[in-house]
């Protein structure tokens, strides 16, 4: 680590809301809008909502993740991006307590999540578009809303906030992916947590989902949440993100502001660095 | 856990699948039974009441495959992901599965073999055909009708837990109890352990109707429980130490 320049490593914790609305990337692409209410949510001594050390992770013979480390701020969006294969989701499954890691640590509110005394309150997490074929949507929710402990109507709230409601007694079996993408970031914010997971949560997704997606995310980070979006769509990305974090075959290669990370190739583009980060000296990934 | 058990009643009365389960296997019950008890002639030596009983069994088959799908149907269909992320503890999961199911299972086999004791017992009294069946033995085969099928659905849940594949955990409780265990039931020296100890024996026992064959030798009704219980036991717990170790990956 100590070789690699300064932009690879960690972002400083402290890189929080205050330095965002004074930053000069205002005006880029990546337009970071901050509201001043949204920086007094933020806790006091709030440490990192995520911290990722050291990760690592076999499957048999498979080195799914060899070493990843990054953590993710309050009050912005990270983008966790790599190829496919590269341990994205693997990562996060180890972040959300779903897969042993065969070493590292990884922590949610300063706490492996399932030691949380409120998990669904603290972080919550899409990682997959399920849903029991045969149950409506609002019934999928008030299932998961009872086991956080929630009133039931909070199922009906989230159906209305996801955009969902004209379909919340329909059997979740009848859904398009974009609609069971829905769903399931409606179990994400079941809790109202201040911390966010999403892998690929604009799967399936039209034109007009994404962009609600994107101001949904935009709108969650300015309330002082951290956001972690894992992402291959790099175009997407670069319109929605804070930070970056580019995982390769398995190990962190890159994580830096958006900002101090397009400006170590002025002219390059995020998918231009994110292509040359990628793209390993054996040539055994296109 | 009143959270967990609240959403998993949720979750057993939300799914369709199960309801016409329970409603199927209660109209088969039935409708087998009525025919029974109205048309067959018994055998001389064995109860007519606990042979045309013996049909309601298959409640406590309806309730092993509830209790297998609904764990696999967690993996199969990859809830366990968004139901692990709100409860991260997965042995109070599955205890809060288990108990939901079991009780579902008591309410079922109470309603099944009364409901079949309710159809067997008039219909042999208007063939003048002597049921051989007490008050309290009726009561008696009732309530061990409630508990062994609270007990298949826990067994279900430990299999369903063991065998996350949905198809192979089906096929697994169904070869086992259809073929293997009828098959080893004829082997010398092996087949009063099997008729005893077996599923279908332990079923028959603990409801207190006969066995297959016939002239199986039975378990006391609490002994054939105590056994019953104690594979559903071993079955949970397996189940919940292979939940407690495996990645979720799906």
């Amino acid at each position: 680590m100590a070789s690699q320049p300064t932009w690879l490593q960690a972002p400083g914790v402290e890189a929080d809301a205050m330095t965002a609305t004074t930053s000069t990337e205002g005006s880029g692409p990546v337009a970071r809008r901050l509201a001043p209410a949204a920086v007094r949510r933020l806790p006091a001594t709030a440490g990192p909502a995520i911290q990722v050390a050291g990760l690592r992770k076999k499957f048999g013979h498979v080195m799914a993740v060899d070493d990843v480390s990054f953590t993710v701020a309050f009050g912005r969006i990270t983008g966790f991006l790599g190829p496919n294969g590269a341990g994205k989701t693997t990562t996060l499954r180890m972040l959300l307590g779903l897969v042993r890691p065969d070493g590292g640590t990884a922590a949610i509110a300063g706490k492996p999540y399932p030691e949380l005394a409120s998990p669904a309150g603290t972080a919550g997490a899409l990682l997959a578009a399920a849903a029991h074929p045969g149950r409506t949507g609002r019934d999928h929710l008030r299932v998961l809303a009872a086991a956080a402990g929630l009133p039931g109507h909070r199922a009906d709230e989230l159906l209305d906030r996801v955009g969902l409601a004209h379909a919340a007694r329909q059997r979740a079996g009848r859904y398009s992916l974009g609609m069971r993408q829905r769903l399931a970031l409606a179990a994400a914010l079941l809790g109202d947590p201040q911390i966010l997971i999403l892998d690929e949560p604009a799967n399936g997704l039209d034109p007009q989902g994404i962009r609600w997606l994107r101001d949904l995310l935009r709108t969650l980070a300015a309330d002082g949440r951290a956001v972690l979006v894992s992402s291959h769509i790099l175009a997407e990305a670069a319109q929605t993100v804070d930070d970056v974090v580019v995982i390769s075959r398995g190990r962190t290669v890159a994580h830096a502001p958006l900002g101090d990370l397009l400006a170590t190739r002025p002219g390059a583009t995020l998918e231009d660095i994110y292509l040359e980060l990628t793209n390993t000296p054996e040539g055994a990934r296109s | 856990m009143t959270r967990l058990l609240r959403a998993d009643a949720l979750r057993l009365a939300t799914t369709r699948a199960y309801w016409l389960l329970a409603a199927g296997a209660t109209a088969l019950i039935a409708g087998w039974i009525t025919a029974t008890a109205a048309a067959t002639s018994f055998t001389p030596g064995t109860s007519p009441a606990r042979t045309v009983l013996a049909i309601a069994g298959l409640a406590q088959t309806v309730a092993l495959l509830t209790g297998v799908l609904a764990v696999t149907s967690e993996f199969r269909h990859k809830t366990i992901t968004p139901a692990l992320l709100i409860t991260p503890r997965r042995t109070p999961l599955l205890a809060a599965k288990l108990i939901t199911l079991a009780a579902a299972g008591l309410v079922f086999g109470l309603a099944a073999t009364g409901t079949a004791t309710a159809i067997t017992l008039p219909l042999l009294a208007a063939r003048h055909v002597p049921a051989d069946l007490t008050v309290a033995g009726a009561a008696a085969m009732i309530v061990g009708g409630g508990i062994a099928t609270a007990l298949f659905a826990a067994l279900g849940a430990g299999v369903g837990a063991i065998i996350r594949n949905q198809a192979g955990a089906i096929i697994a409780v169904l070869a086992l109890l259809y073929i293997a265990e009828p098959l080893l039931g004829f082997i010398p020296h092996l087949g009063t352990p099997i008729q005893q100890y077996g599923l279908a024996g332990l079923a028959a026992g603990t409801t207190h109707t006969i066995g297959f064959p016939a002239t199986a030798h039975l378990l006391s009704q609490p002994a054939a429980a105590i056994v019953l219980a104690g594979y559903a036991a071993v079955a949970l717990l397996a189940g919940a130490a292979l939940l407690s170790r495996r990645d979720i990956t799906t």
